[in-house]
């Protein structure tokens, strides 16, 4: 292999491949990243056996050929260089680096040690805003579970049928969903593990591309985003069927200033330090009180102006969860349904009219 | 799973095991299963796609010369990665109960109740123990591997795996295997001479042999199969070890099998004899791994099942999700739920589970220090300890130390000098820059947000 190549697109395919790669695998071969020319442009890829990325970037290719390069070693290489161009000559093993004043072998791997990257066998595809796709997974990311005992809970339910898109995420305590209209020849539902949106969120950002592309197999999923490609398994399973859990009315519903909101979870949120966050949550007339005691630090109550339609109510619950939803939502102005102290709580942005919808389920006193 | 597909895989996983270094083996074929036989078509199931590509590229001439070895009309081998004929894992049930209250979360590790493994002496007279079998050992893919082998041992004694070695923790189900292996190759021929033992009572019937001045070889010399459990006390025992070294060699090579079982595997065992060493790497070492969540569901329900018991699912996930690395307590956990019950007269539910392993379950009252920050921050960007609190300054570490700064702050209140003495000595106005640059980053840039989201997560458990 033979190339010219600018260290600012270099850097920037390096930096994007590295994200995947752990040094901590028993294969040697995962910490490297896979170089290949491909007629004229140059191919990164990079995988952690769970997902994959590969990035194209524009090279003077003067001979073909592939390597792969420990992605740590050529990282902080191509980090610290202050060249404008460089030369990357390789042969199966290692490969040189030549700038007009640096000099640089990598040892390597022979690329045919490298995992080949599956090959997608669908042709699914649609397109969406790669603003809009951002915005929506970022509301349901937050309530996706961590705890990877449960794949298909550790993973965002994505789903278009009859004209709407539909994104949900839950850890099984609290749920996220957001609905929006999308017309789509074909029928989709699958379960995208966080960890692949995680990377997609990061891949948009650093992409700045108007439009994505995502192609679904029968179990792999595939975002284009600009030059890359994120290619990752789909969690198998079956999403639970969340929507029974979601109240179509409340017997209490109140409308709140978001930020108002805020500030006194926050002030509650210092009496509850205990590990299930619990505070208490008290309608009255035109009133939210907000109660949260620690026996051995002390009590704190704060109230807030509502505007309630219904009865009185009173629910116990995480604040934490609460802070986590009210902070991906965007409106000035919340709504929060209540029912029973044992049913779920309903927290929506007023403006969004159901199309996104968050629930927590109390805790039992 | 079928059982034969089981057998006919353990032994292709033998064979390539032998072919392919153990990091290929390790990060390629694990977790892999024979899913179905049909036909002249074998379908192999996947744990991913990634997998399914390279073994398709690498080694798929390999695992067809392998079956083909077992079963001769197989001229076709095809990879899934879709659980179809592989049992499921227990769908989470999908009424309100599927999304459940908050639990804490155990997080102390059970102490192992050393419960000293009853064994029997069996010379002639085996008496089959109805209790353990193959029928009743949960697979999952933590004791799949040991399982097949374990199986082909019983049906071809000292002919497949000889010897056969079984290591993992306390309560993942080794003596189960090793009964098994006696029960099945009693049933089998009623005629084998079975031997089994405990590594302890070796030592001990030698020691008496001596002292009375007998000869001790005659006894576990004459056995046609010899099971040895906890292997690993032998260690240091010196004139036992060479003892046994000699018995060893007889017995194999007049192909009698024997299988031990150890709570590690053979180089990892301490002062044990270089050549005994070498012999127990002879054959087949397997792990047994603590079952994962679903083998863990699997077990209790069959379980439950054996005591004519119905449980619910909700309170079979509630007691795996709390007991996570013993089978012998997860057991012992619904034992007493089940007394309970029988004893108060109350049905069998979730309430009842969280009432009974109250004492199981150590409130977690996690203790969240500057230290913890730094680890689960290192861990969660995957760079080391040393390097979040050491003093380079690559992006790839200053963001996440920043980010660390940010957290013990925000979360833990900690002052800019306390935070710089917990990283190892920075100036304090180091700090101030670095929690206010996350501070900004994180309004601002939803990923650095739902990292700390993350990360904050993590400290909570």
């Amino acid at each position: 292999m033979k190339v010219a190549i600018k260290v600012k697109n270099l850097l920037k395919a390096v930096n994007i491949c590295s994200r995947l790669v752990s040094s901590r695998s028993s294969l040697e071969v995962l910490g490297n990243i896979l170089i290949e020319t491909d007629k004229n442009i140059l191919k990164l890829s990079s995988t952690n056996l769970d997902l994959a990325i590969t990035t194209k970037l524009g090279a003077k290719v003067e001979k073909e050929g592939k390597i792969s390069i420990p992605a740590k070693l050529l990282g902080e290489l191509i980090n610290s260089i202050s060249e404008d161009t460089l030369q990357l000559i390789a042969d199966d093993s290692n490969m040189t680096i030549k700038g007009s004043g640096i000099h640089s072998r990598l040892n390597g791997v022979s690329a045919s040690e490298f995992p080949t990257l599956p090959k997608l066998t669908s042709t699914k595809s649609i397109k969406f805003s790669s603003e809009e796709i951002k915005k929506s997974f970022e509301k349901v990311v937050a309530s996706v579970s961590i705890d990877e005992s449960r794949p298909v809970l550790a993973g965002i339910f994505f789903s278009i049928s009859s004209g709407q898109m539909v994104l949900a995420g839950t850890d099984s305590y609290r749920l996220s969903e957001i609905k929006s209209k999308y017309d789509s020849k074909e029928d989709i539902s699958c379960i995208i593990p966080v960890r692949t949106v995680t990377e997609l969120l990061r891949l948009i950002s650093s992409e700045e591309v108007n439009e994505i592309e995502i192609i679904i197999g029968e179990s792999e999923i595939s975002f284009m985003v600009g030059d890359s490609q994120l290619i990752s398994q789909l969690t198998e399973g079956k999403y639970p069927d969340y929507q029974k859990i979601i109240p179509e009315s409340t017997t209490t519903t109140i409308e709140c200033d978001k930020d108002k909101l805020v500030e006194a979870v926050k002030v509650s949120s210092v009496f509850a330090r205990e590990s299930s966050h619990g505070i208490t949550l008290k309608v009255t007339k035109d009133e939210l009180t907000l109660d949260a005691q620690m026996s051995d630090v002390g009590e704190n109550t704060i109230k807030i102006p509502v505007k309630k339609t219904g009865k009185d109510a009173s629910i116990n619950i995480n604040a934490k969860y609460i802070t986590d939803i009210l902070s991906v939502i965007n409106d000035k102005t919340v709504i929060i349904g209540i029912n029973d102290k044992l049913d779920p709580l309903l927290i929506n942005p007023k403006s969004k009219d159901n199309s996104e919808v968050h629930i927590i389920m109390p805790l039992r006193s | 799973m079928d059982n034969k597909l089981q057998t006919v895989w353990g032994s292709v996983l033998g064979e390539l095991e032998i072919v392919l270094s153990q990091a290929n083996f390790q990060t390629w074929l694990k977790g892999t299963e024979l899913a179905k036989l049909d036909g002249n078509k074998a379908i192999i199931f996947v744990p991913n796609i990634f997998t399914r590509q390279w073994i398709q590229d690498k080694y798929h001439q390999e695992i067809l010369n392998a079956i083909r070895k077992v079963d001769t009309n197989i001229s076709n081998v095809e990879y899934t990665t879709k659980k179809t004929s592989v049992e499921t894992a227990p769908k989470p049930k999908t009424d309100d109960n599927s999304i459940r209250m908050p639990i804490n979360k155990a997080r102390e590790k059970y102490s192992n109740p050393n419960s000293g493994q009853s064994s029997i002496e069996s010379y002639g007279e085996f008496r089959p123990n109805e209790k353990y079998k193959f029928n009743n050992f949960i697979t999952g893919s933590s004791n799949k591997l040991a399982f097949s082998a374990a199986q082909l041992v019983s049906e071809k004694p000292g002919e497949m795996y000889n010897p056969l070695f079984l290591y993992g923790p306390a309560g993942v189900g080794k003596t189960h295997l090793l009964w098994a292996i006696s029960n099945e190759i009693h049933a089998r021929d009623p005629k084998m001479k079975i031997l089994y033992s405990t590594s302890e009572e070796f030592i001990n019937t030698f020691l008496s042999a001596i002292r009375k001045g007998e000869k001790f070889t005659n006894k576990y010399r004459v056995a046609d199969v010899l099971l040895i459990d906890d292997m690993q006390f032998i260690a240091g025992k010196e004139r036992t070890q060479e003892e046994f070294f000699h018995t060893f060699n007889a017995l194999h090579q007049y192909n009698k099998q024997i299988v031990l079982c150890s709570d590690r595997p053979p180089k990892e065992i301490p002062t044990l004899e270089e050549r005994l060493r070498s012999r127990f790497e002879w054959g087949m070492v397997a792990d047994i791994q603590p079952p994962d969540f679903e083998t863990r569901v699997a077990i209790l329900m069959n379980k439950a099942n054996s005591h004519s018991i119905e449980l619910n699912m909700d309170v079979a996930e509630f007691v795996a999700t709390h007991i996570d690395n013993n089978i012998r307590e997860l057991e012992g956990a619904l034992t007493k739920i089940i007394a309970q019950s029988r004893l108060h007269g109350e049905p069998i539910d979730l309430s009842l589970a969280q009432e009974v392993l109250g004492m199981y379950i150590q409130k977690s009252q996690v203790k969240v220090n500057a230290k913890t920050v730094l680890e689960k921050t290192a861990a969660y960007y995957e760079i080391s300890y040393n390097d979040i609190t050491g003093t380079k300054r690559s992006r790839d570490i200053v963001v996440p130390r920043q980010v660390a700064m940010f957290i013990m702050r925000e979360e833990l209140s900690l002052s800019f000098p306390r935070i710089a003495k917990s990283l190892g000595g920075k100036d304090h106005t180091t700090i101030m820059h670095g929690v206010k640059k996350i501070k900004t980053q994180s309004a601002n840039d939803s990923v650095m947000s739902q990292d700390i989201q993350s990360i904050k997560k993590l400290l909570v458990g």
